[in-house]
């Protein structure tokens, strides 16, 4: 029992409290919040990052084993694999390539908009469908600091899992699959390119802004998630889109080997077509699609190919990137202004 | 020290109630000079009244000189208000005894005599007719 | 409460308007809490008393107008930790345990009283492991209270604490929000729609009506302000600028008026009327039962103006 005496309530001003815990509400205090409101997260990616990092580990030892049996053996080149021997100690490496190009590339690629779907989209939708942003609105801390912290941990989460995921992605792809045996898998490809290089770090960082924007104007969690993969989808097909003009294209004309067709001349390795043609007797060129259904293209004179060829693969990424982080910057302003509303 | 019992519905005013349980208790001798009234802190916490209605009451009874604020102590009782005549051993006690006991022998009950002695109260007191000593 | 004005009010509203999208919730409010008050803000439901002590809150900002909180016309780092709020719906972290919800009000919030906040809990013998989400509603409430207390706020909002609080608990949490106004000298601002409730403990009142304030001022001065009159029934000639609400039963009558204006020489009240203070529910349920404003030539619009100045 406290030794208080009636207090004068109209002459004792409340004393301004703050003895007792001297600490401003400071980043500890934020982050222990953020850190528990995201545990579930933070153990889910971590344990997904074991998972992938182990897989892509067991297909590199996988890969570089029978390579070294096949070097041992004679049986690396390609024109050995006709035989039987050869082609029965090849057969290890359909298993690892698969399982890269099958079910860890897609996967990899999806990981962006799984992000923004299941930890962009509910952050704040939640906080506004439960109430709880009125609760952190409450209490002494701004809500613009709240904000930060909210977004720092998951923020970083993803960069580090999508960082660590690209890095060995982009090892395994480059060491073992594109140089390596019975595997095509040229990097411009649907399932190839997000998962290499930069391209999972910018739209990962990406979709996880965009669903935080998306969870804040729509305020409940579902229609957020729905919203933000539609969204993400629709932006990953516009950037596609857009691709090819990131940088320009090797435009090439070549000889017609074959008049049959019109078609002979053929991209190098690993590059990207993005379209090909005859070059008619006038000079104007047409599209491979018309000559397929027209016989325009009996009196091509040439043959003309438009592509990126795979040194262009770092260029382009670093285009992207440019413009998601640019898009996510954006957005993260946004968010900002209006969470003081 | 006194617990304060408030009727929310008796219609009469808190502040007023914590005023007559006061005197009550220094009229039976419940307080005695130098007793702790308690803290407006420990009354609101048992009571969930307004503290503001605390602190009147503990004014009204220091402006009547039965309690007096000591700074940074609390408030005690200054005086009693125990009269000898009202003990349980008093004369005054026990002709009312003997009254009520008439009063019910007459076929009177129990609501019937707190009127009757509400009315004559109310008739002795309010009107001025007797000297009595105000409390 | 001797002499508030000299003390900066904890609540002061200057043409206070709210716009929603369906409408205005609140037009037109000027009031005064002063500091150190336990104030009620009554009303029907939709009156516009959440939207009230959300603005007060800083959880919305005006439309129109502007309501000063200790002095300041919008919310500020200073602020922000002078004031707490517990709102209707009284929103948790469902996933947080009793335990770690109060140790985000400590990491949140630095003049933090773990002890004030754990005997608030502990009155309610939650279990300290229990997932919030798994708490009923009263015992929600319970943790919410002690999320707010534990701030150790000067202003403290409470926007229908108790609806779901049994009458034990309800009682405990008054006496322990008292006690703490009693501690402090915190100000409390109270939405309830449960007039008993309010009985005896607040010390100041707002009554909100259609999204305006139709009396505001010190509790007493209000009462002291109106007589109930009770009187046969065909003698009801009362000014009719006076009546608050008449109502007609038998052959009896009984009206609520204002005398804040003086009834002399207008009206004089002969034997067959009695004359009484109204209760605290008396008064608000006469103010809740009168359909529109009885004065002729006002408008709802501006009515609140004469009552405050009336009440004040």
């Amino acid at each position: 029992m406290n030794t208080d005496v009636l207090p004068d309530r109209a002459t004792a001003p409340a004393p301004i409290s703050g003895a007792r815990r001297p600490a401003a509400p400071g980043l500890r205090g934020l982050l222990w919040l953020t850190l528990r409101q995201n545990r579930a997260v933070l153990w889910t990616l971590a344990a997904l990052l074991v998972v992938v990092a182990a897989d892509l580990v067991w297909i590199h030892v996988v890969i570089r084993h029978t390579v070294g049996v096949l070097k041992r053996t004679g049986c690396y080149e390609p024109e050995t694999w006709s035989d039987a021997r050869c082609w029965t100690l090849l057969s290890p490496i359909n298993r690892p390539n698969f399982w890269f190009v099958s079910v860890l590339q897609p996967a990899v690629t999806a990981v962006p908009l799984l992000i923004g779907v299941f930890i962009g989209a509910p952050l704040l939708a939640q906080e506004y469908e439960r109430g709880t942003i009125r609760l952190i609105r409450a209490q002494s801390v701004s809500p613009v600091r709240w904000l930060a912290a909210r977004l720092a941990v998951p923020g970083l989460a993803v960069l580090v899992f999508s960082g660590t995921v690209a890095s060995l992605m982009t090892w395994v792809w480059w060491t073992d699959v594109v140089h390596g045996q019975g595997a095509f898998d040229p990097p411009f490809q649907f399932f190839t390119y997000p998962a290499l290089g930069l391209a999972p770090v910018a739209w990962s960082l990406f979709a996880l802004a965009l669903g935080v924007l998306v969870g804040r104007l729509v305020r409940r969690t579902l229609p957020a998630m729905f919203l933000t993969g539609a969204l993400v989808a629709a932006m990953h097909g516009i950037i596609r889109w857009g691709r090819p003009y990131f940088r320009p294209v090797v435009d090439e004309v070549t000889a017609l080997p074959d008049r049959a067709t019109g078609l002979g001349a053929a991209q190098p390795p690993n590059a990207w077509l993005i379209d090909r043609g005859a070059v008619l007797a006038d000079g104007s060129r047409v599209s491979s699609d018309t000559c397929l259904f027209s016989d325009r293209c009996d009196n091509a004179t040439a043959a003309w190919l438009r592509y990126h060829p795979v040194d262009h693969l770092v260029p382009i990424q670093l285009v992207e990137a440019g413009i998601l982080l640019a898009l996510t910057a954006v957005i993260l302003v946004v968010v900002f202004r209006r969470i003081r509303t | 020290m006194i617990e304060y019992r408030i009727e929310r519905r008796s219609g009469v005013s808190t502040y007023q109630q914590i005023v007559q349980q006061t005197k009550q208790a220094l009229r039976l001798g419940l307080l005695q000079p130098g007793d702790k009234l308690p803290t407006a802190r420990e009354v609101v916490e048992l009571t969930a009244i307004n503290p503001n209605t605390v602190l009147k009451a503990y004014r009204e009874l220091e402006r009547e000189g039965l309690v007096e604020p000591r700074p940074g102590l609390g408030t005690f009782v200054r005086r009693s208000l125990a009269r000898p005549e009202a003990a349980a051993d008093g004369p005054l006690r026990a002709d009312l005894v003997g009254w009520v006991d008439r009063a019910r022998e007459a076929g009177l009950e129990r609501e019937d005599i707190s009127a009757l002695m509400a009315s004559v109260l109310e008739q002795r007191f309010d009107t001025g007719v007797s000297p009595a000593t105000p409390n | 409460m001797d002499d508030p004005t000299t003390m900066t009010p904890a609540l002061e509203a200057v043409g206070l308007g709210r716009r929603y999208r369906g409408g205005w919730a609140l037009r037109g409010c000027d009031f005064t809490v002063p500091t150190g008050r336990i104030c009620g803000v009554v009303g029907p439901n939709g009156a516009g008393k959440s939207t009230l002590l959300a603005l007060a809150a800083r959880q919305l900002t005006p439309t129109e107008g502007e309501l000063r909180v200790f002095g300041e016309a919008a919310g500020s780092p200073g602020q922000r930790a002078r004031v707490a709020y517990v709102a209707q719906d009284k929103p948790l972290y469902p996933g947080l345990t009793v335990t770690e919800t109060l140790r985000m009000g400590r990491e949140l919030n630095p003049g933090w009283d773990q002890e004030a906040a754990q005997r608030v809990v502990d009155q309610g013998e939650l279990r300290p492991k229990a997932r919030i989400g798994s708490l009923s509603g009263g015992q929600r409430t319970r943790v919410s209270l002690a999320l707010a207390l534990g701030k150790v706020p000067d202003l403290l909002l409470l926007d229908e604490p108790m609806a779901d609080l049994d009458p034990l608990a309800r009682h405990q949490l008054m006496g322990t929000l008292m006690s703490a106004a009693a501690e402090r000298g915190t100000t409390i601002v109270v939405s309830s729609h449960i007039l008993p409730e309010l009985d005896g403990v607040i010390d100041h009142v707002l009554l909100v009506q259609r999204g305006g304030i139709r009396l505001a001022g010190d509790l007493d001065e209000v009462l002291d302000g109106h007589r109930l009159l009770t009187g046969p029934a065909e003698d009801a000639e009362l000014p009719a600028d006076l009546v608050v609400e008449r109502r007609v039963g038998g052959r009896q009558a009984t009206a609520l008026v204002r005398t804040a204006e003086p009834l002399e020489g207008r009206w004089e009240p002969d034997g067959r009327w009695e004359s009484e203070r109204p209760s605290l529910e008396e008064l608000l349920l006469g103010y809740l039962r009168a359909p529109a404003d009885p004065r002729p030539g006002t408008t709802p619009a501006d009515d609140h103006h004469t009552d405050h100045e009336a009440a004040a």
